[in-house]
């Protein structure tokens, strides 16, 4: 099922939280909604649900105009961050109830919940209280229900967001795996990137109610549409310099780099990841700098180094190892290096692409 | 009393607790312990403190279990209490009670129970729908729609008492009146109420004293033919006791996630349905305390009681009142009579207390 919004808009009293969100979701995408909190993502869900009445704006369920439509007719199930479990009804009451209200025979119901069940692996609880359940074990009853009654659209609400790390981390790879199977199209609403970059088809970055850029994880990361969106994506954060480019090159304190097709600009901000970074010896590279701190992380050490005002972190192998405020120079290891503008925070493409 | 008065003594060693985290004098008197650590000495003590109050309690039952068993020689010679010792016991008042009056007795016990629980039942049901309706819908009624509803009310009365207009014209022309004026005018106006002007106006139903209405409402049922039937009682209970229903079952209504409404609402379940299938079950302690409280209120009411009815519609209390008529107060008829009323009263509590309980939201939103 495509699910299209044109122009939706949402106010509560004077301040308006979704200001005018233009998406298309495809047929079996697994779209996520992503962006710091606040920002609108999970008021634009609700609207789809049909929680909440959008202000202005229409919202198409295939080629139906479901802005007025109740919720209980838009064959949308949706999962919340709380689980809404029905703490009067036992597991299996929980995941039948929609095909209860569907007043669905009691044998077909009773063998559709042992299918639905048996996929989150939930068969041997059927019989308890969502009370005795574990966090993640009331996660797949909320699943469940959802998946029941095979809908057209799921949503979901910050779903992993109660689970412990570990735990977490499983459920994301079986919603993906289940998304998959069921093929069913999906928004799912998210703060967390790591969650946002594995799960999704394609990335909605929202900030303050607007679209910042909708594409696929690799494209987000890889080529970010404006100052927000690479800042928000990437552990560690993309390290930002600011400077100015003049005559073909970008000049900041400690910083020297030539950056052909660019034009001239006032105030620039270049942006470029740590692992596009390399520690070289003083003199060498584009950046001269000191060394800040260095922490081993395991399967890499992070060196934090001062650049004129601004600390730029370089991804290193595990091995490598330096004293606290030598002098050293950083490298771009391969060509990826970003320019936004700083005030405005729009990408600056080179002339001739 | 307060944490400060421990920690400004100088006696205190230096690395003391900061005051905050010390249990206060006052906590360390009355806060309960646990049963099983406290020493023998105290648990005596607490026991004899808890049987001396079980008594104070439960004494005035007592009494009049004994004295539904006396003579009336027994009672007006001064207090006995223990039967075989003090006095000989005899079911003379009990066999008054149920064979000579008979029916009288059985009339208002059976027109108790058909009004007390009818008019209980009705006032949660209606009760706890409004309640649920001001928790979850915002109201925003015009003041001026009020108004005006009040004045066409007002002038429809007035012109089929004084003009003669039938009242059949009379309302019709008012209502066409007042749907008008919600079309046209009233979209002018702004200030309007919020839901909690309208539960403190439901509430406020409940401030004036029974016996200011009680007149109206007895001319008002006497011109209608009602007086002395069921219906009448059932409803005038009902209506006197929704102000309390409303007023606890939101409190009920309030701390039920809104989550698991919405989800209700997704998984394809009507407004209703959600009300029958999702809040109610959820509210069943609130329920079952509200019902129990207004059954009572209803079970033992007098006054609109003493007005509304006579002989077919006679409630209890009426005919315990009634024993103290004529002949002076007849104590042991009257205590046979308090016994066998408050059995039903025991039987429901007893019935519904298992509800209330704390606990039934457990598991709905939490991680």
């Amino acid at each position: 099922m495509q699910v299209s919004l044109r122009d939706i808009r949402k106010s509560f009293g004077a301040i308006e939280v979704v200001k005018g969100l233009d998406l298309d979701v495809g047929d079996g995408e697994f779209l996520v909604l992503l962006g710091p909190s606040g920002c609108g993502k999970t008021t634009a869900l609700r609207m789809i649900a049909g929680l909440e009445t959008a202000s202005a704006g229409r919202i198409y369920l295939g080629d139906q105009d479901v802005t007025d439509v109740l919720p209980k007719y838009r064959d949308i199930a949706m999962v919340f961050q709380s689980y809404a479990l029905y703490p009067h009804m036992t597991v299996e009451d929980n995941i039948g109830y929609p095909l209860y209200l569907r007043k669905v025979d009691k044998e077909e119901r009773a063998r559709a919940i042992r299918e639905v069940a048996g996929k989150v692996d939930l068969l041997d609880y059927l019989d308890r209280y969502p009370r005795q359940l574990s966090g993640g074990q009331r996660q797949r009853v909320a699943l469940a229900r959802a998946m029941i009654r095979r809908p057209s659209l799921f949503l979901m609400d910050e779903p992993l967001s109660n689970l412990d790390a570990k735990l977490r981390g499983h459920m994301r790879t079986e919603l993906k795996h289940l998304q998959n199977e069921l093929g069913v199209t999906t928004i799912y609403v998210t703060h967390d990137q790591i969650e946002a970059m594995t799960l999704a088809h394609r990335v909605a970055i929202m900030k303050a109610g607007e679209l910042q850029q909708l594409a696929p994880p690799r494209e987000i990361y890889n080529d970010p549409a404006n100052l927000f969106v690479a800042g928000f994506i990437g552990s560690p954060p993309m390290n930002f310099i600011e400077g100015k480019i003049a005559g073909g090159s970008f000049r900041a304190e400690g910083a020297a780099l030539s950056c052909p097709g660019f034009s001239d600009h006032g105030k620039v901000v270049a942006g470029v990841r740590a692992e596009d970074l390399r520690v070289v010896e003083a003199g060498a590279g584009e950046f001269k700098g000191t060394t800040y701190a260095i922490e081993l992380t395991g399967n890499e050490t992070l060196v934090t180094c001062q650049v004129g005002e601004s600390l730029v972190i370089v991804k290193m192998d595990k091995d490598y190892d330096e004293k606290i405020g030598t002098a050293v120079g950083i490298a771009l290891a391969n060509e990826q290096i970003f320019f936004f503008d700083a005030g405005s925070g729009t990408r600056l493409r080179p002339n001739n692409t | 009393m307060t944490a400060d008065s421990t920690s400004s003594s100088p006696a205190l060693p230096s690395k003391a607790l900061p005051s905050k985290l010390q249990r206060t004098l006052f906590q360390r008197i009355f806060e309960p312990k646990d049963i099983k650590s406290l020493s023998p000495a105290r648990l005596v003590l607490t026991y004899t403190i808890l049987i001396f109050w079980s008594f104070v309690v439960l004494f005035p039952l007592y009494w009049l279990l004994v004295t539904s068993f006396k003579l009336p020689i027994h009672v007006s010679d001064g207090p006995v209490y223990l039967p075989f010792i003090d006095f000989e016991p005899s079911s003379h008042a009990w066999s008054y009670i149920f064979f000579d009056l008979g029916n009288d007795t059985f009339r208002p016990y059976l027109n108790s129970l058909i009004i007390a629980f009818a008019s209980t039942v009705l006032a949660v049901l209606f009760g706890s729908m409004a309640a649920y309706a001001l928790t979850r819908i915002t109201y925003r009624p015009k003041i001026m729609s009020i108004f005006a509803f009040i004045l066409i009310l007002a002038a429809v009365v007035i012109s089929t008492i004084a003009a003669g207009i039938p009242w059949q014209i009379g309302v019709a022309v008012g209502a066409a009146l007042f749907v008008l004026f919600l079309l046209t005018l009233a979209k002018r106006f702004k200030r309007s109420l919020g839901n909690n002007d309208i539960l403190f106006w439901i509430i406020s139903q409940r401030i004036l004293p029974p016996v200011v209405a009680v007149l109206p409402i007895y001319v008002m049922f006497q011109q209608v033919g009602l007086l002395d039937t069921h219906f009448a009682l059932i409803i005038v209970y009902m209506a006197v006791n929704l102000p309390i229903v409303v007023w606890l079952m939101r409190d009920f209504f309030a701390t039920i996630p809104v989550d698991l409404e919405e989800s209700a609402e997704l998984d394809g379940a009507s407004r209703f349905r959600i009300f029958l299938t999702i809040v109610m079950p959820l509210a069943k302690p609130g329920l079952a305390a509200t019902f129990l409280l207004v059954l009572i209120l209803s079970w033992n009411e007098y006054l609109l009681a003493l007005f509304l009815s006579t002989a077919d519609a006679q409630t209890m209390p009426l005919l315990v009142a009634a024993q103290n008529a004529t002949r002076g107060p007849q104590w042991w008829y009257m205590s046979v009579l308090i016994v066998i009323m408050i059995l039903p009263v025991i039987a429901m509590t007893g019935l519904l207390q298992r509800f209330i309980t704390r606990g039934l939201l457990i598991g709905a939103v939490k991680g």
